[in-house]
């Protein structure tokens, strides 16, 4: 199958970018979108030019490393799909496919469709984890927690880190991501001693990283690639509250 | 940015709350006072309308804790509504050239997208409809021997005006769009949802839009056409 690409291409953060219209052929319908793209740089080395930049890891929808904006939405057409998960099948024989770098201040771009999400990990360095002394294990079920919470809080915890739901997002708000790593610890008896503390400095940090605040579109769990559901956002604010009725 | 800035009802999170509890206040508002405003439609020549408006003037400075309130109710919801919409603009400066909704779990409609522009309408709105009414002519009647407002000659004479009709039911429209998304997203705003009840609020907000807003908007043109001046 043959395709006309429109990629963004950016030399560097504060250089300027602009598309550039590639053409791509014989691409095997089995093709994941990031092998198009591997095909098209293969081709660009072999004309002596620059390949595209952009970021990859596990390719199998686990690690959070892939995402781009496809055809204007995060991680393309296809609901539940990493960009890397994302067949060339879903494409029609001969489309123009526009390709753009997750948009967002907070998300600088690194160079073409790499852009730098390193505004998460302070996010969770912020308040995203357990304070515990190291030593033995505890024992698996010495803390019971009831099979729908424990289900709830697997729910939340499957988000890989990927960014898209900022990308998608109108306002560029990062409270998917933000909401669904306090959700996970905040279902759980083993976060809550560290709860109202833990929702003020992470969503402190997600404002100071200058994500967007969120205003209920909904478009990030659409985008999101692990269907992570808005209701861990509710459920922020309910922590949220919570902390500040209770004047931590 | 300070740490202090970004925290308690300075964050994005707090703004949100402070825009739900407002919006959910002048919302319930808009309940009590279409209730009202709905005694047009009492046969009656204005009489029902006329004691009601005279009921609620006579309580003094209940009436003026309940102006204040929503006074503040409506300043505290703009100036949060501006500052949200500002930071959303400057979180990403760089648009796509492309954008599309992927449907499916999506609530981005053009009500959620016209937040800003139709709170903006309503806020045109408002000072001209006090203007209109509450400061407008003093008309005078008698109803069971007490002097009071004569409100109903007023609101029927108005609602003989074209302009003053078709003006009105097109904010109404506004007013709808603004509430279709605002309803829910209010709860939403402040936790009160999760996976069961989220369709149910999601339509008992749209609903309530179309119930509140379309009363607002029926009252005007049925006057037009139905109730002859007192
Ligand atoms: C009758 C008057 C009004 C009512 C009943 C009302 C109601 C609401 C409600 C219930 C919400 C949802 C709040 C939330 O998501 O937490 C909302 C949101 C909003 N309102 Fe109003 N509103 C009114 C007037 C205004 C005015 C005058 C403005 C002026 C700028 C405005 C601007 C906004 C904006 C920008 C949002 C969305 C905020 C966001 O994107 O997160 N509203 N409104
Ligand atoms: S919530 Fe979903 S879209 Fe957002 S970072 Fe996590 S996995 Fe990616
Ligand atoms: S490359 Fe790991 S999720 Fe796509």
């Amino acid at each position: 199958m043959k395709y006309h690409l429109r990629i963004w291409r950016q030399a560097g953060p504060d250089k300027p970018g602009r598309f550039e219209d590639y053409t791509v052929d014989n691409i095997a319908p089995d093709m994941s979108f990031l092998e198009m793209l591997d095909v098209l740089n293969e081709q660009l080395t072999k004309e002596g030019k620059e390949p595209v930049a952009f970021d990859s890891d596990c390719r199998e929808g686990i690690c959070g490393m892939c995402g781009l904006v496809i055809d204007g939405m995060a991680h393309g057409p296809r609901r539940l799909t990493t960009t890397c998960e994302l067949r060339m099948r879903h494409f029609p024989d001969g489309a123009t496919i526009t390709v753009e770098p997750f948009r967002a201040d907070a998300f600088p771009i690194i160079k073409d469709l790499c852009v730098d999400r390193s505004a998460l990990d302070r996010i969770i360095q912020a308040g995203g984890y357990i304070s515990v002394n190291t030593g033995s294990a505890p024992d698996a079920n010495a803390i019971p927690v009831p099979k729908p919470i424990a289900e709830e809080a697997m729910d939340a915890a499957a988000c890989i880190g990927c960014g898209a739901c900022v990308a998608a997002c109108p306002n560029a708000s990062a409270a998917l991501f933000t909401g669904a790593k306090i959700s996970q610890l905040a279902l759980l008896p083993q976060g809550h001693p560290e709860r109202e503390r833990r929702v003020n400095r992470m969503v402190a940090q997600m404002d100071l990283e200058g994500f967007g605040s969120c205003s209920n579109h909904g478009e990030c769990e659409a985008a999101c690639p692990k269907g992570i559901s808005i209701m861990n956002i509710a459920r922020m604010r309910r922590e949220f509250i919570r902390a500040g009725v209770r004047g931590a | 940015m300070r740490m202090a800035k970004v925290q308690g009802w300075y964050s994005t999170v707090g703004k949100k709350v402070i825009m739900g509890i407002t919006g959910l206040l002048l919302f319930s508002y808009l309940v009590i006072h279409l209730a009202g405003n709905l005694m047009v439609f009492i046969p009656d020549g204005g009489r029902s309308m006329n004691q009601y408006s005279h009921f609620l003037h006579q309580l003094g400075p209940l009436l003026w804790i309940a102006r204040i309130l929503l006074l503040a109710g409506f300043i505290f919801h703009i100036i949060s509504g501006v500052q949200v919409v500002l930071r959303n603009r400057r979180a990403r400066s760089n648009r796509y050239a492309m954008y599309a909704s992927k449907g499916g779990p999506s609530r981005l409609t053009l009500a959620s997208r016209w937040m800003i522009i139709t709170g903006i309408l309503i806020f045109i709105f408002v000072p001209l409809h006090v203007n209109m009414f509450t400061l407008g002519p003093y008309y005078e009647t008698v109803i069971n021997g007490e002097p009071m407002r004569d409100i109903y000659r007023l609101v029927v004479e108005r609602f003989k005006e074209p302009g003053v009709v078709t003006g009105y039911a097109l904010f109404m429209l506004f007013l709808s769009l603004h509430l279709s998304h605002g309803l829910w997203s209010a709860l939403q705003s402040l936790g009160a949802n999760n996976r069961r009840w989220m369709p149910v609020l999601y339509t008992l907000g749209i609903v309530f839009s179309v119930l509140i807003a379309g009363g607002f908007f029926v009252l005007p043109i049925y006057t037009y056409f139905f109730i002859p001046l007192p």
